[in-house]
């Protein structure tokens, strides 16, 4: 076991700006721990790497100043044991700590030990983490500032006639669900008040044999739904700003597997809208750092609020590929108590970018898998970047999660940018393990993704129609 | 903060240093180096009978080796002495009869290419080392002008205090997991520290 390793270092460069601290610490691995030890060698930040056992030889260990072994290889006993991080950035000196997403980026708790340690959190306060975490009080917050809630029944619905008014009051169709409930049992969709009785009563009958609880309420249906999110910063001025939209429709099992900013069925109107919305949001809570404001959007383009992500988003390079804000720096920035280096004005979202989640996971089935990478070649060229933790002979470990790399395309427009994630795609190579890349490969060909035809319940579609068709043949 | 912890605890999870003899799988490039001889696998033998295993046990039992091991195509099995390793300095005279219970033989399947097994416990024949269970400072007395908890020479009991862990204005003691005799502090007072790190060696005995 090696000691807590000092790297020599480089030669003295000409300094560039003055940086907004002198070393931090990353509290996370994988990508994103990179992903902030790049930002950090560009701003001349020194960085200390965290890792379980399981990660000695991965990328963020290797690429940091300093490194901190702070347990076994599971979560619980490393990456998210709160004494073992604070202690890391003790006896490294560090003054920040950056969480990364996952982990302990959305921890409340967390946050008030690195304060009472005297450690900046990279990241907004306690108090709006637990504010905006809690779904109810979110609700009750945004409701104050005007934002949309999705429209359903205040708690359960008793009877019939109960029913039949909140479905006027919310407006058809609306859709009944179990209050137990899960996997599509004691859920019913209405379309007018004729069916809603024999409907709402089969919900509550199928609702009681499988969770043994008749209790339902109700919330009003979207066709087609959309999940559109705002990535918002603030600083600790009062100053909130939005970088503009991502979509993230093509979703499976609300996990998020293709990202793309701006969204293909915004007009500007609507955007600027939902924009709006987001600032006012996040200015409700005295929001400052970066977040995310998720929402749906139906056919008739009305949308509602879903939850605020209270950290950077995996998906954060589309939004720094049409805007060329560096997302992660002005993170650094903001919490060392700088003002926003933008303002408004400032944000174009110029061209269009894609992002291709590829995970070790069988890309039809989605079981994980797990093992070495033998043979491994990310794919350039123009538009094409890849956030990534990856190497030749890298051991992907069984106890994390299973993205392996984020393959980003941006092209002068949405055509352009399809096309190069076509070719990144084809020239991608990982050996060794399964990955989703044939899966992203089968979405960018499709029709339906090139019109921009989709919506969160797409991938349902999709994946019937590759039972059907598994050898990808022409339609 | 809710940030005290019991460190005793977890200085336990370091492997036992002396284990009798059992089924043991671990490949052989993880095992005790020094008073182990290896036959490679050689020649036309495919199998060996009862008689030949009696003998290389009694072979082995004459011979100072604590442990042999054999491999022959698809099969291997290893012979392991029970009881305290011989002091390889000072010849110690050969057990004549084996310690109770009996040698194991097992047949293990030809073993793949070695994983990285974690870096063993025990380096030479009876040293464990005592490793850190948390990442902090390391401290090897109460206070500066304290006496160390334990020093060169020192014999220390399972349980006993060997030096402190501070994390996070918390002083962690951390005890001994073994008995036997300070061979050396690995650490500087006043040094950080992280997880799995080795701060004492430590004599079986």
């Amino acid at each position: 076991m090696g000691a807590i390793k000092r790297k020599a270092p480089a030669a003295i460069a000409a300094p560039l700006d003055a940086p907004p601290f002198k070393k931090i610490l990353i509290a996370n691995r994988g990508e994103i721990a990179l992903r902030v030890i790049l930002a950090c060698k560009e701003m001349g930040i020194q960085t200390v790497a965290v890792y379980s056992e399981a990660d000695r030889n991965a990328l963020h260990v290797r690429f940091a100043d300093e490194e901190v072994c702070i347990g076994p290889p599971p979560s619980s006993k490393s990456y998210l044991n709160i004494p073992q991080v604070i202690a890391a950035a003790e006896v490294t000196g560090a003054e920040a700590i950056h969480p990364g997403y996952g982990f302990l980026s959305e921890n409340a708790h967390f946050v008030e030990v690195c304060l009472a340690c005297g450690i900046t959190f990279i990241g907004p306060s306690a108090e709006i983490i637990r504010k905006m975490g809690n779904k109810a009080q979110a609700k009750a917050t945004m409701l104050e500032a005007g934002v949309p809630l999705m429209p359903g029944s205040d708690g359960l619905v008793e009877t019939v006639e109960e029913a039949l008014v909140v479905a006027e009051q919310i407006g058809y169709p609306v859709i009944v669900k179990a209050s137990a409930g899960g996997g599509g049992r004691g859920m019913r969709i209405c379309n007018n008040p004729e069916e809603l009785p024999d409907l709402y009563n089969t919900a509550r009958t199928e609702a009681k044999g499988a969770f043994g609880d008749d209790s339902v309420y109700m919330e009003k249906y979207l066709l087609e739904p959309r999940h559109i999110e705002v990535q918002i910063m603030g600083d600790l001025f009062g100053n909130v700003v939005h970088l503009g939209e991502r979509e993230c429709s093509i979703q499976r099992r609300h996990q998020k597997l293709i990202e793309e900013s701006p969204s293909a069925v915004l007009t500007p109107e609507l955007r600027q809208r939902i924009c709006d919305t987001a600032v006012r949001a996040a200015k409700a809570v005295g929001y400052y750092n970066a977040g995310t404001i998720e929402f749906l959007l139906d056919k008739r383009g009305d949308f509602f609020f879903m939850e605020m992500n209270t950290r950077v988003q995996v998906e954060h390079p589309v939004t720094e590929l049409v805007t060329g804000i560096d997302i992660v720096k002005e993170q650094l920035r903001i919490a060392a108590g700088q003002k926003l280096s933008f303002t408004q004005a400032d944000v174009v979202q110029k061209g269009h970018a894609i992002e291709c989640r590829i995970n070790a996971e069988d890309p039809f089935k989605f079981t994980p898998s797990p093992g070495r990478i033998t043979a491994l070649h990310f794919p350039g060229g123009p538009g094409i970047r890849v956030d990534t933790a990856m190497h030749q002979d890298a051991v992907i470990p069984p106890h994390y999660d299973s993205m392996v790399a984020k393959l980003i395309a941006y092209g002068a427009n949405r055509t352009e940018a399809i096309a190069r994630m076509r070719r990144a795609l084809d020239t991608l190579v990982i050996e060794g393990i399964k990955t989703t890349a044939p899966l992203h490969r089968r979405i960018m060909d499709h029709p339906d993704f090139v019109s921009g035809a989709f919506s969160t319940k797409w991938m349902e579609t999709f994946m019937e129609e590759l039972k059907r068709n598994p050898a990808g043949d022409p339609r | 903060m809710s940030t005290s912890r019991k460190p005793s605890a977890a200085v336990k999870k370091t492997v036992a240093p002396r284990p009798t003899a059992k089924t043991r799988t671990t490949p052989a490039a993880s095992k005790p180096a020094t008073p182990a001889v290896k036959a490679p696998a050689k020649a036309s033998v495919q199998t060996i009978g009862l008689e030949e295993i009696k003998t290389l046990i009694a072979l082995v039992g004459r011979e100072p080796f604590q442990e042999f091991e054999f491999e022959a195509g698809d099969m291997r099995f290893r012979i392991r002495k029970d009881g305290p390793a011989p002091v390889i300095q000072a010849p110690v005279p050969a057990p004549i009869v084996m310690a109770a219970p009996v040698p194991q033989v097992h047949h293990l399947p030809a073993a793949p290419a070695a994983p990285q097994a974690a870096p063993a416990p025990v380096d030479e024949a009876g040293i464990h080392y005592v490793t850190s269970p948390i990442v902090g400072t390391f401290y090897r007395s109460s206070n500066p002008t304290a006496t160390p908890f334990a020093s060169p020479g020192d014999f220390v009991k399972p349980g006993q205090t060997l030096c402190i862990i501070e994390a996070m204005k918390l002083m962690n003691e951390i005890e001994s997991d073994v008995a036997g005799e300070i061979v050396k502090v690995l650490v500087e007072n006043g040094t950080p520290v992280e997880y799995g790190e080795r701060l004492f060696a430590v004599r079986i005995g």
